[in-house]
């Protein structure tokens, strides 16, 4: 591990010469427990708009007339109509033109994760978690902002560079019959971050392999059946194994859980929180079910539409929640006990598509509170605690900033 | 009720020996499922049978005359080989070292020799198939055309492969620019009518004189201008697999490109290229036996093809020689037909037990 | 919301299923997807149907309309009865007049269920024309009104918008609409609200529970989600590999569960005051329905297994009290009498701690 830590530190200072972390320097002063922090960060995906084509058409038939009466002129003519129609859509002022909408699935979202604990991030579908998740560890390059990993900002890091982080942050997906090669056993599943890296391999590989298997559950004559003779929760225990094989910091749980029978479901739950405290693993827990955030997270962010609308602990988001959605939200989870059937608030309309939006508040369509500056500002910071935070304009109280509750 | 810590604990021992038994332990993979698969289906079985049936007769076929060419330029067997007439040039023989030099085996007609005065014999107990119009043994002529036309139909679907995948894969994994310049090249393909194009080449490419003779030609353009359909399958299937979480866990593990491309995608879109394989083999042997048909073939090969336009006239009175080698032409594409469309039922990822 | 779901809306029984048994002869052997299900529907109450994937709770509800794809399922035994007539004896014709018109289903997944050329004006009033005698212009009108019913937003423009210009909740609404179109006296709702988001789900359930006591409708809804059934339910049925393994009042089900299956399912859950390491696990997996385990077909996974009585008889359906019966060895004659033989003392009855809250 200290050959990686002077690895990091090498980065570390590599960056701070570049003069990329001026502003940022965080974990030499914010003391160590700050393992991820999220600044900022925003995806946009480009939707193409299909090429105009008419005016090609109607070029090239007169093209075609031209020649008939013309040749030469005319095959020049037809010649360069089909490259300008290859090329055009590169040249500059046309490449830019309404060729593209924007997807905005992830719209400036600011998080930091402490080492050590769980954090949350919840919402409906379609409110961009999944994209934030695979832009965090940098499966996506993120359109704007920074994640900085100990310190270092991962997105300025060379591809041999960010191969070596790699190794500290790792993602669990939703869907365990998607997130496993079919034609791959589970030996070979697992074998692969060694193979990759380099750390170990023959037999030695194999035992880690199987001790892997091991302890997440699985038994050694597992290891050469193909994923699909494993059951969804077996296979879900093969993706956690393969996350786990590098001996990551960070593991990135996007809906480890939520494609998973119930009684699956809470031994799968089990196994995470066990291996949280083996390996002193720090967690982003993304899911859209509230009830098993509440019991799991530490810290719990709330996002609609690429957006942070409420952060706070746990007990801050379930028990005094201050934003209009949350509370929207967690009076809509049903709760399992027929004695405690509760009044709900219910939302008007349906989530509206992220691709171009308005400008505001992105709850704005279907708010409860909601009033005409809602349409043209973005909502401001509320702090109710140090690490209490809604974004709205027309709710109570909340000081402008967190630095005012630690003095 | 359990919890995860009584889960782990049941501790086992990893020695060497564990470490052998549980290897041995493989369990059925993907292609022990399709073959069971294509067992269960009797049109498909037929088709392989037929398609294995004419792959030996091809390989025999040109081994045999191969070695009959070798036997008789090392002298080996008696007589002249510059003389045409001379006994070993009628035949194809099998002679193996101890038998008398004189009197080898004898299997086939020379399917290049004939014999004026045998011309135009119905089918007998001596010339199964008949003779041709100048002579040549039908069966022969049959036998020894397999590898000819075989040939074709593999080399030629082969290199379309070959280039379509790899332009495919590249196009699909990459995406961007390259992506929409290898649409529109293969859109421009597309838009041309194939095989006139293919007449028109093979005319002008008449008189050239390279190894292989006019297909050789033939066979090069056609690689040439036939790779947009699997380009185009081998593309989307590269699209949709380089979503899937599993090449995203790669990436997130650190492989490189390459590694994705040939350990993790390539695999998995393996399936739609050997239906595109078993079923475009069937359609180059017809395309080229068509080719042929017109008049466009070589007309010094000895191929199924050539031989039906040769005698395609004598339909009326001496049925037997276009007949047959029509009749193989037929098979080798319902082989083919059968055993792709087997194959497309057997490794169609919907019917996952 | 009622105000006391305690008592029974009804005594009448409205639908009641006897001995149902319902295999798929596939080409990888004989899935016995159901294999005793008894259980009654009364007039205008929710029954909750939950179970976990292949549990047979889907195939249930196909079997009750007579709908399992044949090939290769097929109904082997059991009675369907509805209005004190057997479904199942019933001619083709006879039950098509049935299906929609008295009984009428909705589907999880409100994207493929609705056709999609088609407007979704045309398919409300298909259905509406099937089964009475109005017109075109009629059938349209009541659609809209229909519409407007369930909640869908100035219905008269939307009945001719094709169904991919709705929302995946308001095509919920759509199939609903259609569902409610003849008034039906049974719905069974498959999943309706499992595709769907915390706040539009929250919207469909509270709709389900207006048009039910509007109408005055029975339903059938099945769920894997125990929060829903607890939010919606009257009564339970708890289904566990082709069995009903418990069924009863939801109050006395979700206090005091009897069968190991529904105690490990309610432990299984987060629930709302529970801490991380409340979380039960119930051991092992879902069982492979063409060799599913003997008998019992939970006896691999139970905490309370019996050796040597569990694995070789099926116990019957015990009732336990009025309205509540279970499906356990636990409350059987032969399983007392294993106990007492080997003076075991495995409590009956007692309620975990997580659940006792």
């Amino acid at each position: 591990m200290s050959s990686t830590d002077s690895f990091i530190d090498k980065l570390h200072d590599k960056q701070q010469k570049k003069g990329l972390l001026a502003d940022r320097i965080r974990t030499k002063e914010m003391g160590e427990d700050v393992i991820l922090e999220i600044q900022n960060l925003k995806k946009f995906f480009d939707i193409p708009v299909p090429f105009e084509t008419t005016w090609f058409m109607i070029a090239f038939v007169a093209a075609i007339v031209v020649f008939a009466f013309e040749q030469i002129v005319g095959l020049i003519l037809i010649g360069s109509i089909i490259v300008l129609y290859f090329a055009l859509p590169y040249v500059p002022p046309f490449n830019k033109r309404p060729r593209v909408a924007h997807l905005k699935a992830v719209d400036g979202i600011t998080i930091q994760i402490k080492k050590g604990k769980i954090v949350g991030l919840v919402g409906e579908s379609g409110c961009g978690k999944s994209t934030a998740a695979k832009t965090i560890i940098r499966l996506h390059e993120p359109t704007e902002g920074s994640v900085y990993f100990k310190g270092i900002d991962i997105n300025r890091l060379t591809s041999d560079e960010m191969k070596e982080i790699r190794r500290h942050l790792q993602i669990v997906f939703q869907d365990p019959y998607a997130s496993l090669n079919p034609r791959a056993t589970a030996h070979d599943i697992i074998i692969e971050p060694f193979d990759i890296h380099g750390v170990a391999s023959g037999d030695e590989a194999s035992y880690r392999v199987l001790t892997l298997l091991k302890d997440v559950g699985l038994a050694p004559h597992h290891a050469y059946r193909y994923p699909h003779e494993f059951s969804g929760g077996q296979r879900q225990r093969l993706g956690i194994a393969r996350a786990l094989a590098l001996e990551p910091d960070f593991i990135v749980m996007d809906e480890p859980v939520s494609n998973l029978d119930v009684s699956v479901r809470a031994a799968i739950i089990q196994l995470i929180l066990y291996l949280q405290k083996k390996m002193g693993l720090t967690y982003l827990f993304i899911a859209h079910d509230l009830s098993l955030v509440k019991i799991l997270c530490d810290e719990v962010n709330v996002m609609y539409l690429g957006k942070i609308m409420e952060a706070g602990t746990s007990d801050e988001i379930f028990e005094s929640m201050m934003h209009p959605y949350t509370k929207a939200l967690i009076s809509a989870v049903p709760i399992a006990d027929p004695t405690k059937r509760s009044k709900k608030i219910f939302l008007t309309g349906d989530i509206p598509t992220p691709i171009n939006p308005p400008p505001g508040c992105k709850f704005q369509t279907r708010c409860p509170l909601v009033s005409d500056i809602c349409r043209v500002d973005d909502p401001p910071a509320k702090w109710y605690t140090a690490s209490h935070v809604a974004y709205c304009h027309n709710i109570e109280g909340g000081e402008e900033n967190p630095d005012s509750y630690t003095q | 009720m359990a919890t995860a810590e009584q889960e782990q604990t049941g501790e086992f021992l990893l020695d060497e020996k564990t470490l052998r038994e549980i290897e041995t332990m493989k369990g059925a993979g993907q292609w022990s499922i399709v073959w069971r698969r294509i067992k269960k289906d009797k049109m498909g079985m037929l088709g392989l049978y037929i398609v294995l049936f004419l792959i030996l007769m091809a390989f025999s076929s040109w081994i045999l005359l191969g070695f009959d060419n070798w036997l008789t330029s090392q002298g080996y067997l008696l007589g002249d080989p510059l003389n045409p007439r001379s006994f070993n040039n009628l035949y194809i023989e099998l002679w193996l070292p101890g038998m008398p030099a004189d009197s080898p085996l004898v299997l086939f007609q020379h399917p290049r020799h004939h014999f004026p005065e045998l011309a135009k014999l119905p089918p007998s107990f001596k010339h199964p198939f008949g003779t041709d119009g100048i002579g040549h043994d039908m069966v022969s002529r049959i036998f020894f055309g397999a590898t000819v036309s075989l040939a074709l139909g593999f080399i030629g679907q082969m290199t379309t492969v070959i280039i379509g995948t790899f332009l495919g894969s590249i196009a699909g994994f990459y995406g961007g620019a390259i992506d929409d310049i290898l649409q529109r090249v293969i859109e421009l393909l597309y838009s041309m009518p194939g095989f006139i194009l293919m007449i028109f080449i093979i005319v002008l490419f008449e008189d050239v004189n390279i190894p292989g003779g006019r297909y050789a030609v033939v066979v090069i353009f056609f690689s040439l201008i036939g790779w947009g359909g699997t380009a185009l399958i081998v593309r989307s299937n590269f699209f949709s697999l380089k979503q899937q979480d599993f090449v995203e866990a790669e990436r997130a593990l650190g492989a490189s490109d390459m590694r994705i491309i040939f350990k993790h995608i390539l695999p998995n879109s393996l399936a739609p290229l050997i239906i595109i394989v078993t079923l475009g083999i069937a359609n180059t042997i017809f395309l080229f036996a068509a080719l042929a048909f017109f008049g466009f073939g070589d007309p010094n090969a000895v191929s199924w093809g050539d031989d039906l336009n040769k005698w395609q006239n004598e339909l009326l009175y001496f049925p037997w020689m276009p007949m047959f080698p029509a009749l193989f032409i037929f098979f080798t594409v319902l082989g083919f037909n059968l055993l792709g469309d087997a194959l497309r039922d057997a490794l169609d990822p919907r019917l996952k037990d | 919301m009622k105000s006391d779901f305690m008592s029974r809306p009804s005594e009448e029984v409205l639908l009641e299923i006897n001995r149902l048994k319902t295999y798929f002869f596939t080409e990888e052997g004989v899935v016995k997807a159901i294999e005793s299900v008894d259980l009654e529907v009364y007039k205008s109450e929710t029954l909750g149907l939950v179970g976990e994937s292949g549990s047979g709770k889907s195939v249930t509800a196909l079997s009750i309309l007579g709908i399992v794809p044949d090939p290769p399922g097929k109904i082997l035994d059991g009675e369907v009865i509805f209005h004190g007539q057997d479904l199942r004896k019933l001619s083709d014709s006879d039950m098509r007049k049935i299906r929609g018109n008295q009984i009428a289903m909705i589907f999880q997944d409100p994207m493929t269920s609705l056709n999609p050329v088609f407007t979704v004006g045309d398919q409300i009033s298909e259905a509406i024309i099937l089964h009475q005698k109005v017109t075109k212009k009629e059938a349209k009108e009541k659609s809209i009104k229909i519409m407007s019913l369930v909640g869908i937003p100035s219905a008269d423009e939307r009945v001719d918008n094709y169904p991919f210009e709705f929302s995946g909740g308001m095509r919920q609404r759509v199939m609903i609409a259609m569902a409610l179109s003849c008034n039906p006296e049974l719905l069974i709702a498959d999943e309706p609200s499992t595709s769907l988001d915390v706040t539009i789900q929250a919207q469909i359930l509270e709709l389900l529970k207006a048009t039910s006591e509007e109408f005055d409708m029975s339903i059938i809804l099945i769920t894997h989600d125990m929060g829903v059934i607890a939010e919606m339910c009257d009564r339970v049925a708890v289904m566990y590999a082709g069995f009903i393994c418990e069924i009863g009042d939801i109050m006395i089900i979700f206090k005091s569960p009897y069968h190991p299956y529904t105690r490990g399912l309610l432990g299984a859950i987060p629930r709302p005051d529970a801490a991380r390491d409340d979380l039960q696990i119930i051991r092992g997996a879902i069982p492979n329905l063409i060799n599913p385990p003997s008998a019992c077909r939970f006896h691999p996974r139970c905490d309370y297994y019996m050796l040597g009585l569990c694995e070789n008889i099926l116990p019957e359906l015990v009732e336990i009290e009025p309205g509540h019966s279970v499906r356990c060895h636990l409350y059987t004659d032969e399983g007392k009498a294993w106990m007492a033989e080997r003076g075991d003392k495995r409590v009956i009855g007692t309620i975990p701690k997580s659940i006792a809250g």
